[in-house]
Formats: structure tokens, sequence, C-alpha cells
């Protein structure tokens, strides 16, 4: 398990040294683009951590690779479209619980779900560990 | 039952909510859910929640435990929003060779 936070520290540290490149002076880019960059670099080193074997991981990347291409006009084409398998509403917080993990919605197995879930909170809280821990680090160098 | 039971009553059969939530049950198997596999779903459910978290849940309902576990990843989701912002601002006020970037140039190695 410690093997896997600091794999998850690597990818995100790796992610994020983008944004400073040592050598070269840096481009400017505006602070939303900065923040947007190290949000999706949070989730990015989530799922690399993670690696492929989980279903919010994949969804995850799948997501991130969507957005960095560019939106173009795209035809639709309906037969390639992907059918939902249509289930009878769940009763309960089921379905607000597929909602906020990443790929719940393909997710049928009740089991399944409370795997994925577990999974993904762990990955969470390390995130915000190590977002802290940085936030921490860099204000001490700031006002050391 | 060996299992690691929670301190609560449970209904003799799954409700229809854990019903659903466990999905159809093949018709090919043979095999029910059993109640130690609901029990053993629930208490999953319950460990995710930080202790702060956890206050009544015991006497609460399945769906009182699910929607916490909603409410308490989009929490996780706004710190990690929010910790984003903060590490932004910190690193826009880094210059290359400062002593952050040398933290990250450090720890890559």
């Amino acid at each position: 398990m410690q093997d896997m936070n600091a794999m998850q520290a690597t990818h995100f540290l790796r992610l994020l040294s983008r944004l400073k490149p040592l050598m070269a002076p840096t481009l400017p880019i505006s602070t939303s683009q900065q923040t947007k960059f190290i949000l999706k670099s949070a989730y990015a080193s989530m799922a690399y951590a993670a690696g492929p074997r989980r279903v919010w991981s994949r969804a995850l990347v799948r997501r991130i690779r969507r957005n960095r291409r560019r939106p173009t006009m795209r035809i639709i084409n309906k037969r390639r479209h992907v059918v939902r398998p249509r289930r009878r509403p769940a009763e309960g917080g089921s379905e607000e619980l597929r909602k906020v993990i990443p790929g719940g919605d393909t997710i049928l197995n009740g089991a399944r779900l409370v795997e994925e879930t577990s999974d993904y909170v762990q990955f969470l809280r390390t995130q915000v560990i190590i977002m802290k821990a940085l936030v921490s680090s860099f204000s001490k160098g700031q006002h050391g | 039952m060996t299992s690691v039971t929670i301190p609560c009553s449970f209904p003799t059969r799954p409700s229809t909510l854990f019903t659903c939530l466990l999905g159809k049950r093949r018709r090919s198997s043979g095999s029910r859910i059993t109640e130690d596999e609901v029990n053993e779903l629930i208490s999953k459910l319950q460990s995710l929640l930080p202790e702060a978290r956890r206050h009544n849940l015991c006497r609460a309902s399945t769906s009182k435990l699910l929607k916490e576990t909603c409410k308490y990843i989009k929490s996780l989701h706004r710190e990690v929003d929010d910790l984003s912002d903060r590490l932004s601002d910190l690193m826009s006020t880094m210059d290359t060779n400062s002593e952050q970037a040398q933290i990250i140039k450090s720890l890559l190695s």
C-alpha cells in the first residue's frame, strides 16, 4: 500500500513539473488554465496509480483523453452509439453513488459498485494527503 | 456467524434496496445473495466513512449509508478542487530556481 501511495505521488509530481520546466523559460499560461491542469493532473495520477484494472480509473483516463482532444464537429453515427442497458430505477442512494463514481453508471452489480467505491475513495484520500503535503511544504518555503 | 457484524438489526430477508443494489441475480446460478454477503457490503461501505461521519449510521437504513457515502465523496472532490486552487496560487509565485522547484526536482530523482 505504501508503494501505491509513493507511485501516486510520483505521478502527480511528474505531471506538476510540466508546469515549471526547469531548463526552458516558462510559457505564460493563465492562472485558471494552470488550476485546470493541476486538477486534471490530480485525477490522472489517481487513475495511473490504480491502473486499468478498475472501472473508475479507466473512466477517468477516458475523460481526460476526451477533454484533451480538440472539440470538433462530429457526425454521430447512430449505429455505433453504445446502448446503455435499461434497468429499473434503483431505490435508495445507489443511483446517486453511480453518478459520483467515474464510470459508475456502467456498473450493474452492486457488490462491484461497493468495491469500486472503496477503491476510489482510498485513492481520493491519498490524493488529498499528497496535495496537502505539497501545499504545506510550498507555503513553508515561501514564508521561511 | 464468524463474519464481522455491525451492531444493528437487519431484516431477515435482504431489503428491496439491496436487491436492487446487488443487481439482478443470474437465473442460471442457483445461489441466492446471502445475508452474510449483504452484511459484508454494508460494513465495507461503513468502514469507508471517516469516524466523524459515521455517527448514527448504525441505526440508519442502507439508503442513508449510501447517501452519506455520496456526500463524503463529493466533499473529497471539493477538497481536491480547493487544493488545486491553492497549489496553483503557490506555484505561480514560484520561479524556476526557487526552493519549491528544487523540492519537486529532488522528490522526483
